[in-house]
């Protein structure tokens, strides 16, 4: 997984006299500790929430073949509440459309910005005006999927 | 200029979005009745959303088009499904589809009331023309042109969608753009000053009247 946060924050220091990055471990060091501690509360977060709410294993197989399409969807700047995967429909659930959007807010951003007019992915302030955006995107598809939910239960719309 | 048949948006809609001839409506509620299978139509019905722009009386008896004054002309409020707004007699309101829209870049949109609705003396929209490429809810410019309140229930239909092809050359894939990118909620206009405007065709800053200047020089 690749992630633009530590680069945005060293362009946002070089640029902002109010921004203060301060750390008195040397950077090499710093890196293969903040790894080290990621990987250790990967490992007991992904046992703890296996735990606390099992995850069907039906989401992620959607997961695996839907992020992918999602993804493309936020970079096109589209809602993803319905989406093409293979020449047919399909509606994502809630836990795939989230996971799909933070993970679009972590790594794609840039695509996104880069194939808008006059926009520039390195600006800051495209950034937050983007991932905004990405927020609305998602709330709007998750607020899509409760329909289509509550249309198949009560409508009568046959499951695609 | 033709408009597309309801069987092409049916072959659109199943596209991959990355190609430039695929078309989204989502959410696309009892899909059979909005795409007119069982009629001769070849409209898409849309649904009305559920935010509302509703207007303020300004400050100044007037509005003036501007970068910042057009945004502090509404307050936004939500109506759930199945609550309603009323919309008092010759008053208007900005709303919005329920549905997201993506149009291919070789077609373009024209939304028009329904006229059931229009009957009722409600006009949902006066700018009706849809640009390739756009994407994003529709805003809708609801006015209510009858003598009588009127309610608006969002998530019932309101307008139709026709999708008209371009005529000659398809468009090469161009970056997005536009000022209202993938809107979810309908949005206030976006103005550039009007001297920033007229400057750029050569009238002088100089001999710009701001609101409440005097007409003619002393």
């Amino acid at each position: 997984m690749s992630t633009c946060y530590v680069k945005v924050l060293t362009v946002s220091e070089a640029r902002s006299s109010d921004l203060r990055i301060e750390t008195d471990i040397p950077q090499v060091v710093g890196d293969e500790r903040f790894l080290k501690c990621f990987w250790e509360l990967c490992s007991w977060l992904i046992d703890f929430v296996l735990e606390a709410k099992p995850v069907s294993t039906n989401v992620i197989d959607q997961y695996r073949t839907q992020s992918k399409v999602i993804s493309e969807y936020f970079r096109q700047a589209i809602v993803p509440s319905t989406i093409v995967v293979e020449g047919k429909r399909e509606h994502p659930s809630p836990v795939v459309l989230i996971n799909a959007a933070f993970r679009f807010y972590l790594e794609s951003i840039p695509g996104l910005i880069k194939n808008v007019n006059k926009e520039n992915p390195a600006s800051v302030e495209a950034r937050s005006r983007f991932a905004e955006r990405l927020e609305l995107w998602s709330l709007k598809a998750l607020e899509d999927c409760r329909l289509l939910e509550s249309e198949l239960q009560h409508g009568g719309r046959s499951q695609s | 200029m033709a408009v597309v048949h309801k069987a092409e948006i049916a072959r659109r809609l199943n596209l991959k979005v990355s190609d430039a001839q695929s078309l989204v409506i989502t959410p696309l509620l009892q899909e059979a009745a909005v795409m007119g299978v069982e009629s001769d139509t070849d409209a898409v019905d849309l649904r009305l959303g559920t935010y509302f722009l509703l207007p303020q009386v300004p400050p100044q008896p007037f509005f003036f088009p501007s970068r910042s004054f057009a945004k502090s002309t509404h307050f936004r409020v939500h109506v759930p499904l199945g609550s309603y707004l009323v919309v008092p007699a010759h008053q208007t309101v900005l709303g919005s589809t329920l549905e997201f829209l993506k149009l291919p870049s070789d077609l373009s949109g024209q939304i028009l009331t329904k006229s059931s609705i229009a009957r009722t003396f409600m006009v949902i929209e006066t700018a009706p023309w849809i640009h390739p490429c756009y994407r994003g809810s529709l805003t809708l410019e609801i006015a209510n042109v009858s003598n009588t309140p009127l309610l608006l229930y969002p998530g019932r239909l309101i307008g139709q969608l026709i999708l008209l092809e371009l005529s000659g050359k398809r468009r090469s894939k161009r970056k997005l753009s536009g000022s209202y990118l993938g809107p979810v909620y309908p949005e206030p206009p976006v103005f550039n000053d009007p001297e920033e405007d007229l400057a750029m065709i050569g009238v002088p800053k100089s001999d710009f009247k701001r609101p409440g200047a005097a007409w003619v020089k002393g």
